[in-house]
């Protein structure tokens, strides 16, 4: 999808994530972690997308099978631990928050390799790109911090610190060592400020050197999930969406509807993968 | 027409008596080079630093500096890691024109000519922390040099460089010069190859300028001989001072004009037969997927020398050194320390009494807030006697430091109050890791001086160093890092004399002519007995 515009690229997964995460309806996380896989598989490795999603499905269960150990809620028991009951309820619930979850790992997954980093930052730089730069600088913070503590505690190993194997020894030791690479980093900091001013950062209005079209392409994929959206969020307003749980489970009969009113928008991305890859085939083949 | 004018200038850092700037005055004209040169901590860096307004530190200030008006300045500080704002190459090549508000079709023109210009293509898409430190360079020249100052100030820039590419960053700054009639002012000890193309030299001592002139004028300055190039040099200990040559060629010239064909004795130094260090088949590579960084490295180091390990930025040399010392896990082959393995140490013995690292950034080893707390805090972590810290500081001389605070200290300071924190752990074995990077040639002749007692007091070293000049002077063997072994070992007479890239300017000017001469003493030691008729 790398020629659609960021922005365009960004509402579509702002949207998709916020139905998913706001909505309580156990179709809607369904649909949104199939369609979240189906996306992931265009834009991964096969093997390293069913790796990931076999670890959320893996974590979805997991939350899914112990939710009832510390909820009790629900009136269906369906067996009893420790004398207290184990309700399907409280399993559907935790079933859906697991697999809610499930999803915006796999959605957060696909959008990492469907929009680079500089593409991101452009969203952001055309409005505030002084916000956009700062909030960059503190994300390149924390890698900096962790390359200089290994080269920190390296030097000291060689020198005969760490010599003792004890474990308490061992963690003060690297707390010092911690000490010395965060002021370390904060010293350098100040340093790239002057590198930063010295090319003229904050005297004027800044630029941005990305420059994208917004085409008729982007129009129509940000008009179609942002109408699908407003469906879907308007629906659960009212009522017709989100599954009641407790005390005793309750679907709304339009709950199926609207949760494939969100998979028309949730699928976009899978679906131009899938025409993209197939056009790749198509065109190779002709070669 | 001069676009830069300094006139009286003096500058005192805040609390302090002396001034670090002292009474300066000089001026550059469109299209000239100037090269600042003097000992470390003499305030060149200060001069610089006050000529861009953005960058100048605090403190009082009198006298004028008079920037012709409009000029823009950039400027290439010492240290790429702490100049470059941006993750991947391409976003801080636009970081400067984003911030003059360019619109983005401008920006990328620039930016793509910039690039261009200077063969960095490749480089285009890697974030910045992968690269290579002349790789780094080179990007924050380019990233200064698309916002087209009128003046480039450059801060040390080759320092952390290779031998080979501190010479091809010299061969694009001459090409700037000559190309784009840019106007360049730059700080810098390494001088082969920049020195006759400069057209004033400025000579600092203590914040004072003692010389502002031609190149072939400021050879003549006392205290200045190891600045000159090599070619300066040997016409100057040869007292034959009619015309300086000042690059290889002209030293060439020099030569053959002047004195007839010798031969130096080749100084063979007896290597011991006992290896206290010793690795055989070694690998070793950062990620599972990833190359090889070492690959199949076979090395002894004997007791009682000192041996240097020379190759080109990125090789894999600081590697190397640390899967030696026991930092880095090899994956493959055996590493043996006094005929044991590695892995038979346990408890951090490895490290006390038996194999002292000092790291490239010497600045690492201290984490407290002075040199002799950290080393009483290392002392007592190694359950030794606090009495042994004084004993080494007198030992390398550097009692007066040891109550400062370790980033205070310069360059050549740190080195050596490094060397006694690592000398602390009594280590049989030292490893060093660029001992003199960035030193003037006077503190690097200390460090020097310093190896050879150690040698003398029984201790192995081994070390990395990119001034061929010192590894020429100090060692007793030298092997070269390349392809993910060491190859090609030897006494560096045997070393440098065969080499004709890698290797000393003084072995450059002999070759041919004067055997085994690969320092300017050895080959003027050679040359005073024999000079030809033409000349007698």
């Amino acid at each position: 999808m790398s020629n659609f515009h960021p922005a365009a690229k960004l509402t579509m997964l702002v949207c998709i994530l916020t139905v998913t995460m706001f909505s309580s309806s156990l179709y809607i996380a369904i649909i949104s972690f199939i369609c979240g896989f189906l996306a992931l598989v265009n834009v991964k490795e096969i093997s390293s997308a069913l790796k990931e999603t076999a670890f959320t499905l893996f974590v979805s269960a997991v939350m899914s099978v112990t939710n009832p150990l510390f909820s009790h809620r629900g009136a269906t028991p369906l067996l009893f631990v420790n004398d207290r009951p184990y309700t399907l309820e409280a399993l559907l619930y935790g079933a859906n928050l697991g697999i809610s979850l499930g999803a915006v790992i796999l959605w957060f997954s696909a959008l990492n390799k469907l929009m680079a980093k500089s593409e991101l930052m452009y969203v952001f730089a055309k409005r505030t790109p002084r916000l956009a730069l700062t909030v960059n600088m503190i994300m390149g913070y924390i890698p900096k911090i962790s390359r200089r503590f290994s080269e920190i505690s390296q030097a000291q190993k060689g020198a005969g610190i760490y010599s003792s194997a004890e474990i308490t020894d061992r963690i003060s030791k690297g707390a010092q060592v911690f000490a010395g690479a965060a002021a370390d980093a904060a010293e350098s900091s100040a340093e790239i400020s002057f590198s930063m001013r010295a090319r003229g950062y904050g005297q004027g209005k800044r630029s941005c050197a990305l420059a994208k079209k917004f085409t008729l392409r982007d129009i129509i994929l940000t008009v179609w999930t942002i109408i699908f959206t407003v469906l879907t969020l308007a629906l659960t307003a009212a009522g017709k969406t989100s599954w009641i749980f407790y005390p005793r489970l309750e679907i709304p009969p339009q709950s199926g509807i609207c949760a494939c009113l969100f998979g028309l928008c949730a699928l976009s991305p899978a679906v131009i993968l899938t025409k993209e890859r197939l056009k790749w085939k198509y065109l190779t083949s002709k070669i | 027409m001069e676009v830069l004018n300094v006139k009286n200038l003096s500058f005192s850092y805040p609390d302090t008596a002396k001034p670090a700037v002292n009474n300066v005055s000089f001026s550059v004209s469109t299209g000239e080079t100037i090269m600042l040169m003097g000992r470390s901590g003499c305030g060149k860096t200060t001069l610089l630093r006050l000529l861009k307004s953005e960058l100048a530190p605090l403190g009082t200030l009198e006298g004028e500096i008079n920037v012709r008006n409009s000029s823009r300045i950039g400027f290439v500080m010492q240290n790429p890691d702490l100049q470059t704002v941006c993750d991947d190459v391409y976003s801080e090549l636009c970081f400067g024109l984003e911030n003059m508000g360019l619109p983005s079709a401008e920006i990328n023109r620039r930016v793509g000519e910039t690039v261009c210009y200077f063969g960095i293509e490749r480089l285009l898409k890697r974030e910045i922390h992968t690269l290579s430190g002349g790789e780094k360079q080179l990007v924050c020249l380019c990233a200064v040099m698309a916002m087209r100052p009128d003046i480039l100030i450059l801060d040390e820039p080759m320092s952390r460089l290779d031998p080979v590419a501190a010479e091809s960053f010299a061969a694009v700054l001459a090409r700037l010069n000559r190309e784009l009639g840019a106007t360049v002012i730059i700080a810098e000890h390494f001088c082969e190859g920049l020195f006759h193309l400069c057209d004033n030299i400025a000579l600092m001592e203590d914040g004072s300028l003692s010389y502002f002139g031609t190149p072939k004028k400021a050879v003549f300055n006392k205290g200045f001989e190891k600045f000159c190039p090599a070619a300066a040099q040997l016409a100057l200990t040869a007292d034959m001072t009619d015309d300086i040559p000042l690059t290889v060629r002209e030293g060439r010239d020099f030569l053959i004009r002047n004195f007839s064909p010798a031969k130096v004795d080749r100084k063979e130094t007896l290597l011991s037969d006992e290896t206290v260090l010793e690795c055989r088949d070694l690998y070793f590579r950062y990620e599972r997927q990833s190359p090889d960084v070492i690959s199949a490295a076979d090395f002894a180091l004997h007791k009682g020398e000192i041996c240097t390990v020379t190759g080109s930025n990125g090789a894999g040399k600081t590697t190397f050194l640390k899967c030696l010392g026991g930092i880095l896990p090899a994956v493959s082959g055996k590493i043996k320390v006094f005929g044991k393995s590695l892995k038979s140490f346990k408890n951090g013995s490895l490290h006390r009494e038996c194999i002292g690292i000092l790291p490239q950034n010497p600045y690492d080893l201290f984490v407290k807030g002075s040199v002799k707390e950290d080393c009483e805090y290392a002392v007592r972590a190694m359950n030794y006697d606090t009495s042994d810290i004084d004993k080494t500081a007198k030992a390398l001389g550097i009692t007066h430091l040891m109550e400062t605070h370790p980033r205070d200290l310069s360059g050549g300071e740190a080195q050596l109050c490094g060397l006694c924190r690592v000398l602390l752990c009594k280590p049989k074995i030292l490893l060093l890791d660029e001992p003199v990077k960035a030193l003037d040639p006077y503190s690097a002749q200390r460090i020097g001086e310093v190896l050879l007692k150690l040698r003398d007091a029984g201790i192995s070293i081994l070390m990395i160093s990119h001034s061929l000049e010192f590894a020429a002077e100090y060692s007793d063997r030298c092997v070269m890092f390349f392809g993910g072994k060491i190859t090609g070992g030897g006494s560096p007479q045997e070393f440098f004399s065969h080499n004709r890239f890698f290797t000393t300017a003084a072995a450059r000017i002999s070759q041919g002519h004067t055997e085994n001469a690969v320092t300017v003493s050895q080959l003027c030691g050679a040359l005073k007995e024999k000079p030809t008729d033409e000349q007698t």
